[in-house]
């Protein structure tokens, strides 16, 4: 979050958002007073992006236990959301305890979305947040998994409707297996965690390097189109490849973003 | 839609100032978000 300030403080108008911060490492009364810290700095254009990250980070590199993650979200989000808003939290959970409230002056609430990629997630977050954000996950996913849970959700819980971000790797090259090669070297780390794999899954594909959006300007137009007809609400490109590569896909961005 | 710029280190380690330089790239095409991870993986310099 940290860096996410770092990087709206000279933007003026752009929205600036963490996809995502880990939960476990951090109580969401300290992370409620980061994210109303930034939200007051940058005007209300601050959207706090949180997820329960996965087994071989929180238990292997930070020690902590990752045991029922979506019960665990479940009680984060009880506590973080009220704080965010400037309310006072009651939790007493099974590993979430919270009895406070923050005193930030000028804070606005900042968005909150979650990453979420099963079901249960995806309920979850559409029944307590502003929405979800995924990554790695097509359009098919999103047409018949994401968009469908995340609706019905937000519908009973009597929220608007949810954001759907769909974050994707995106390399506008003449050179498509230059990429593909370059896109499995750099995203491979995500075919070994199971989350993603199921996730894969459901899109028929079998790593990241073939979710990754790779190919000419024209060719990938209509594949970024499908993504708003599948329901999502924001496309986030990650552009990798060379400079010229990253460059052409940012172009691509630019124009999208003056017709969608 | 509205499109946004996801920049990260987890395909590789970035300084801060590079993550502020795509942050303002992506102002400057007009984009409607820009995204950014910190992850813990990658080494930061």
């Amino acid at each position: 979050m940290t860096m996410a300030l770092a990087a709206a403080l000279r933007p003026e108008q752009i929205e600036v958002g963490t996809n995502v911060t880990p939960i476990h490492p951090r109580h969401p009364a300290a992370l409620a007073q980061q994210a109303r810290s930034v939200a007051s700095l940058t005007a209300g254009r601050f959207t706090l992006g949180v997820g329960a990250s996965h087994r071989v980070l929180v238990e292997h590199a930070w020690g902590l236990s990752y045991d029922a993650p979506k019960s665990y979200m479940k009680e984060y989000l009880d506590a973080l959301v009220p704080l965010l808003a400037g309310e006072h939290a009651q939790v007493a959970g099974e590993r979430i305890r919270a009895n406070t409230h923050l005193a930030v002056p000028d804070a606005v609430t900042p968005g909150l979305v979650v990453a979420a990629l099963g079901p249960k997630m995806i309920d979850l977050a559409a029944r307590s947040t502003d929405g979800i954000t995924t990554w790695l996950v097509g359009p098919a996913s999103i047409a018949d998994v994401v968009a469908p849970i995340a609706n019905t959700a937000a519908d009973d819980a009597q929220r608007a409707a949810p954001r759907i971000v769909a974050g994707i790797p995106l390399c506008v090259t003449s050179n498509a297996a230059a990429a593909h090669q370059l896109a499995t070297s750099l995203f491979g780390y995500y075919d070994q965690l199971p989350a993603y794999r199921d996730a894969l899954a459901r899109d028929h594909l079998t790593s990241a390097a073939d979710a990754s959006l790779i190919g000419t300007a024209d060719d990938l137009t209509d594949r970024i189109h499908a993504y708003r007809n599948a329901g999502a609400t924001d496309f986030a490109a990650f552009p990798f490849g060379t400079t010229g590569e990253q460059h052409n896909s940012l172009a691509l961005l630019s124009q999208l973003s003056k017709e969608l | 839609m509205r499109i946004g710029f996801f920049d990260g280190d987890m395909a590789g380690a970035k300084s801060a100032g590079d993550f502020v330089a795509n942050a303002i790239a992506a102002e400057e095409a007009g984009l409607d978000s820009y995204w950014s991870l910190r992850t813990s993986q990658a080494t930061t310099p």
